[in-house]
């Protein structure tokens, strides 16, 4: 838990460049050859003008009925080889983009994935999502969208000036004359462009962010009678939104009137220039009519470069985020270290672990110190303990007393600032794989089996079963499609508790020796509290395991308890033993004891498994993904 | 979830619905909400690029869905009566057009938009004009009157642009605005939706849905537009030579014709294709979400294989859809190309006979190259309309939906000593006027007095969801199941007793914003008292004090220390009654045995539904509601606290 601050680094324009340019170096064949064609494609069609050119020219001349098929055909042969060759280069090229696109998304998730958790609790995983959601949306948008549009535009413009040169190198010029006009149009539609366009995506995005939270608490917003409130903020987002949009709109008329007197001035001169030329004979009157469509021809796709320098400026920047994320995987950041870390490498799952050392590791922690960055209070404050082998210990202790960061340690998700964690023999090259079910309740999307194939990707279906039914969620194994049924939102919809019983069934698929539970699902109902807890029970067997107790029977069944406060080692022992030593523990114990005991409520009756975790959620319940 | 009939709560309504049914239907629709996401941010500079992702999914097969609400023939009533209202189709556009004065101001931009694109088609006529009169003839003042008349038309044109485009991001932004606020307002209806939609579905129907349906303005001035181009071309045509004219329309017919055939079959294969591009984001949302379960399981590597699994497909999809657009937009070309050949031959023909000037046929040749601009852009309207309609119609199955819940009867109005309309503010609102409750199944009535702090153990977690439920008042009640000060909830309806009763759901959400914003309404003072009792000290000192931002769905907070907040906002609302399901579920031991201590401290009349030994200990009375038809009754104590 730290400040939602990015602080992921982002590249500056000229790594980013030369990312880009690396990447599509790797295909530069490929990138020229579609090029190639596109250009020819675009040649093609911008034989037209001076073919009407000479249309004008054979009429004037008389020539025959014959002469004028010919060019007729010729223009029909020109839009069929220009619509050919767009069709294959666009293809070509579309396919180029895409792979590139790709690779960069992939290497972007794959390095934000591998991120060490530290970097990503203080950078906020808003960032990254962020980053692997919207820039990578953004990127891909502007290569799918606008690089063929602005590909064709520059293409189409510069061969019809090229067009224009062949035609007269006079008229060409005349041409010219707009091009200071665009010049500036673009440097100050540039310049105060992505000021309003930036704000309205803000406002935008956060309107869709308030949709989405009313959308999912929609029965909170009922209960409160807060339906006011919730359609006000919306409207007020939502006006200023349609206001700043209104500004843009301002900025883009005062562009496309500069755009528009850009093409007057344009096509006046070779119009005058054209006068010029007819009368002292020095052209035709087809080829100023040639000239005169050239230009005209070129509104359209002047008009698309310069509007699209916008998006590209955006995409831009982007890019820059995604390439700051990349070159933390291979620039010797801290994502390197990852590699080695027992969380990921050691892991009975993985596909390429390591062989298993046998047996069942003990765990020892002696004098650990650990403050999270930027916040001078450490968390812990030397810390000692041990787990002896294949046995099991309880953490107790308030919220803020340090022990979720404790079995996070001890799960080797992070190094201690000062002491020691070893798992098992040091000597091993490889630590035992250490299994950690965290707090947060997290659904994937996908199928029941999707969801257990987390923990291993290649479990056969009986395995998933086997699992299933081992840590008691017989609910699972009656759902209607059974291990293809589609959880969460769009399918069936789960609560906490059975989510987490899913958490459990992959330890079991995972098959640690070394596990630490942190989960904290304690739904209600004396039915549900016994499954899990049997669940539990099943996990930690034969295994050597730490359990963040968030409830007292969690303690209760544990070889040793530790119980902390504000950091530090309150008291530890077995249970009886820190009943009999009446501390905290005991106090705790006995108030919960007392009521537990009384008649009427059962605490640990076993309920009859199938009406305990399931239940049909409406909108509030759905855990939400990070939007 | 699952078994659809949760035991026990035979008058329950399952909102839901059967999953398995409605599976392919909610994931087109989640679809459409991720990639609308997208579409909304990326969305600024106007309406282009609108996806139209959802309309793979046809709504509206609600059949088994849709439980018979018992006992509330009002419902049913308002339902029947809502369905001649603003749900249909013409209704929904005529509020993106025509609301507000927007009719008016439409209307003068679609003009705009057609003086617009009838300069746009003098331009060439013109430029035939200048070498027909001027260049031919070598007329030095016929030049500069007509490339002054050529000025004329610039500046008209790019002043009617300029204003039209001004006045349509009003029309449109507005427009959009009120479809959203309409859609929002009923997903949040105080009296509930006979069938909610899910959260993926609600949000595409409130972002891309609306978005779509707004989108129809600018249908209208495009197609108003376009069709300006061809009328003024074919009667400049026609005006030439009649035969030349009439060949034009003919062609113009043609080419619409074909390209609309092509445009929809192309059309939905995109469709497809675009949603497996929109996949990616969903699963790197998903496993970046998920990330530290997927380290602690050390699933890194499966997370990035799933990853590029998904990434891959979406690049086949992004392919497949590029060419789909690339065979369609060369198409257009193609045809174009040919039509103009065709045009240029035949006009050539009639120049060598001496039927029509040099001038003239430059004018016809500009003409025929600006109407294949125009041509390809009316291809596409048809299908433009099937999507913008299929949105219309969820939208307006959204507006339709009758309520859930019975609106009470006014007259019946207030129980003794509530007769503000608002509990929450009205002095008497916390008289403590008593609460009798008949859990279903249960015979003896639960009587809650002022002041009481009442335990309730509910057999498993679904029946506490229900329990909370039906004291939140968010299913149909059946009568004389809860009474507030005398006066039955039914005849209250929802929005009286949940003034009077706070029953927050279990999973309450936190909306980002300001600690204090999820506490408590605008202007009101958070109360240490209660600050205190939820032991929610160390939540402010986390995140600095109650004015710090809580992050998207409290997403600063720990599990815990989300669900104090929730709790502490629960017992702001000063109702008469406030009722919490299971409060302590993700709060270790110890804090919850303060949070319990807490709450017995307090003066409210709170109705805990819980499980937890720790809670159950301070409360007054416990009723175990185990299904045996009869409640356990104790007084844990046998004193009063």
């Amino acid at each position: 838990m730290s400040p939602e601050q990015g602080t992921l680094p982002v590249a500056d324009a000229r790594r980013t460049r030369r990312e880009l340019l690396r990447r599509l170096g790797a295909h530069r064949g490929r990138l020229a050859a579609s090029l190639l064609v596109l250009l020819g494609g675009t040649a093609a069609t911008l034989v037209t003008p001076p073919v009407l050119g000479d249309v004008v020219d054979a009429v004037t001349a008389g020539a025959g009925r014959g002469r004028i098929a010919v060019l007729g055909l010729t223009l029909a042969l020109a839009a069929a080889v220009g619509a050919g060759l767009s069709y294959a280069g666009g293809r070509m090229l579309a396919a180029l983009v895409q792979q590139v696109l790709a690779g960069l998304r992939e290497d972007v998730f794959e390095t934000a994935v591998r991120l060490p958790l530290n970097t990503l609790e203080s950078a906020g995983s808003s960032d990254v999502v962020s980053r692997v959601t919207h820039d990578v949306e953004a990127v891909s948008e502007a290569a799918s969208d606008v690089l063929p549009e602005v590909t064709h535009a520059a293409l189409t413009t510069g061969l019809s000036l090229l067009g224009l040169a062949v035609l007269d190198y006079r008229l060409a010029l005349a041409g010219l004359v707009c091009l200071p006009v665009h010049i500036h149009a673009a440097r100050w539609f540039l310049a105060r462009s992505h000021l309003v366009y930036g704000d309205i995506r803000r406002l935008e995005s956060a309107r869709g962010q308030l949709v989405i939270e009313a959308v999912r608490g929609a029965e909170t917003i009922r209960a409160y009678r807060a339906q006011r409130h919730h359609l006000d903020e919306l409207a007020g987002r939502s006006l200023r939104a349609v206001e700043r949009q209104r500004d843009g709109m301002r900025l883009r008329n005062r562009f496309n009137g500069l755009l528009n007197t850009a093409e007057y001035l344009g096509l006046a001169a070779v119009l005058m220039t054209g006068f010029v030329l007819v009368g002292s004979g020095a052209v035709s009157l087809g080829t100023a009519t040639a000239a005169a469509l050239y230009v005209h021809r070129l509104f359209g796709p002047v008009g698309v470069l310069l509007d699209s320098l916008d998006d590209i400026q955006r995409a831009t920047v982007g890019l820059s985020r995604l390439v700051g994320i990349t070159d933390l995987g291979h620039g010797g950041g801290p994502g390197e270290s990852e590699g080695a870390s027992p969380g990921e490498g050691g892991h009975p799952g993985g596909d390429d672990g390591p062989e298993q050392p046998s047996g069942r590791p003990e765990i020892e922690v002696r004098g650990v110190s650990y403050a999270y960055e930027g916040s001078a209070r450490p968390v812990l404050r030397d810390i000692s303990l041990r787990v002896p082998a294949g046995t099991s210990l309880a953490l107790v202790g308030a919220s803020g007393s340090g022990k979720s960061t404790l079995a996070r340690l001890i799960a080797g998700l992070g190094e201690p600032d000062r002491g020691r964690i070893t798992v098992g023999a040091a000597e091993t090259p490889y630590a035992p794989a250490r299994y950690l079910v965290t707090q947060e309740v997290h659904l994937f999307g996908g199928t029941l089996a999707d969801n257990l194939r987390m923990a291993r990707p290649r479990a056969t279906d009986a395995e998933l079963r086997r699992a299933l039914r081992e840590v008691g969620a017989e609910w699972a194994l009656r759902l209607d499609s059974g291990l293809d049924t589609v959880l969460g939102p769009t399918g069936v919809p789960l609560d906490d508790g059975s989510v987490q019983h899913l958490a459990l069934a992959r330890v079991l698929l995972a098959d640690p020796p070394v596990v630490v539970l942190d989960e904290a699902t304690a739904e209600s109902g004396p039915g549900t509290g016994a499954l899990l807890q049997a669940a539990l029970a099943r996990v930690t067997r034969g295994r050597t395991s730490v359990v963040v107790a968030h409830r007292l029977e969690q303690a209760r069944h544990a070889d040793r308890v530790l119980v902390l406060r504000h950091g530090e080692v309150a008291e530890q022992g077995t249970h009886q033993e820190l009943l009999a030593a009446g501390g905290e523990y005991a106090a705790l114990w006995t108030a919960y004891d007392r009521t537990a005991r009384r008649p009427g409520i059962p605490t640990a009756r076993p309920g009859p498994a199938d009406h305990t975790a399931i239940r049909p959620g409406p909108a509030d319940h759905t855990p939400a993904p990070l939007a | 979830m699952t078994p659809p009939e949760a035991p026990g709560t035979a008058g329950t309504v399952e909102v839901s619905g059967a999953p398995g049914a409605r599976t392919t239907e909610a994931a087109a629709a989640a679809g459409a909400a991720e990639a609308t996401g997208a579409g909304e941010a990326a969305g600024a500079a106007g309406a282009r690029g609108i996806d139209e992702a959802g309309t793979a999914g046809a709504h509206g097969t609600d059949e088994a869905g849709t439980p018979e609400a018992p006992g509330t023939p009002e419902a049913r009533a308002a339902g029947a009566a809502g369905a001649l209202g603003p749900g249909t189709v013409r209704a929904l556009f005529r509020v993106a057009l025509l609301r507000d004065g927007r009719g008016h101001r439409m209307a003068l931009t679609t003009l705009a938009f057609m003086l617009h694109q009838l300069c746009e088609a003098l331009v060439p006529v013109l430029i035939g004009v200048v070498i027909d009169r001027a260049m031919a003839p070598a007329g030095r003042a016929a030049l500069f009157r007509w490339l002054a008349v050529l000025a004329g038309v610039f500046v008209v044109l790019s002043l009617s642009y300029q204003r039209a485009s001004s006045s349509m991001v009003t029309v449109y932004g507005h427009g959009e605005h009120e479809l959203r606020q309409r859609a929002m307002t009923r997903l949040l209806d105080p009296r509930s939706l006979r069938r909610r939609p899910g959260p993926g579905e609600a949000l595409s129907l409130v972002s891309s849905d609306a978005y779509r349906v707004a989108g129809v303005s600018w249908s209208v001035v495009q197609q108003a537009s376009a069709l300006t181009a061809i009328l003024v071309a074919s009667a400049v045509l026609l005006t030439i030579s009649v035969p030349l004219g009439l060949g034009v329309i003919a062609g113009t017919v043609l080419v619409l014709v074909v390209m609309h055939r092509v445009s929809m079959p192309l059309e939905a294969r995109g469709l497809a294709e675009q949603s497996a591009a929109a996949r990616a984001g969903e699963v790197a949302t998903d496993m970046i979400a998920g990330l530290r379960v997927v380290i602690g399981m050390g699933g890194r590597a499966e997370a990035a294989r799933r990853y590029r699994a998904v990434s891959d497909a979406s690049r086949h999809g992004a392919v497949a859809a590029s060419r789909s657009v690339l065979a369609y937009g060369n198409l257009g070309t193609l045809l174009s190309g040919v039509f103009l050949a065709a045009l240029t031959t035949a006009s050539a023909w009639l120049a060598l006979d001496g039927r029509l000037t040099v001038g003239r046929l430059v004018t016809v040749l500009g003409l025929a190259q600006y109407l294949q601009g125009a041509l390809a852009q009316a291809g596409a309207f048809a299908s433009h309309w099937a999507h913008k309609r299929a949105s219309a119609r969820r939208l307006g199955g959204l507006m339709d939906e009758p309520p859930l819940l019975a609106p009470g009867r006014a007259r019946h109005a207030d129980p003794a000593g509530c007769s503000g309309r608002d509990g929450r503010h009205s002095p008497d609102g916390q008289d403590g006027t008593a609460v009798r409750w008949l859990p279903p199944g249960h015979r003896a009535p639960l009587d809650l007095r002022p002041g009481d702090l009442v335990g309730v153990v509910p057999r498993d977690p679904a029946h506490a969801r229900d329990l909370s439920d039906r004291l939140g008042y968010r299913v149909p009640l059946g009568r004389g199941e809860l009474l507030i000060g005398g006066a039955d909830a039914v005849d209250l309806g929802p929005e009286r007793v949940r003034a009077r009763i706070t029953a927050p759901p279990h999973h309450g959400a936190v909306f980002s914003g300001t600690l204090r914003s999820n506490l408590v309404p605008e202007g009101q003072e958070p109360d240490p008292a209660v600050l205190g009792a939820v032991v929610l000290d160390d939540v402010l000192e986390h995140i600095g004090g109650d004015r710090a931002e809580v992050g998207e769905h409290g997403r600063r907070l720990s599990g815990g220390q989300r669900q104090r907040l929730l709790l502490a906002r629960a017992l702001h609302t000063g109702a008469g009654l406030v009722v919490l399901d299971e409060p302590t579920t993700a709060i270790d031991p110890v804090t919850e045995q303060r949070v319990a201590e807490g709450l017995r401290g307090l003066p409210a009349t709170v109705l805990l539904i819980t499980a937890s030994p720790i809670l159950l200990s301070v409360c007054d009375r416990v009723v175990v509601l185990d299904g045996d038809d009869h409640a356990h009754d104790h007084d844990p104590k046998g004193t009063h606290r």
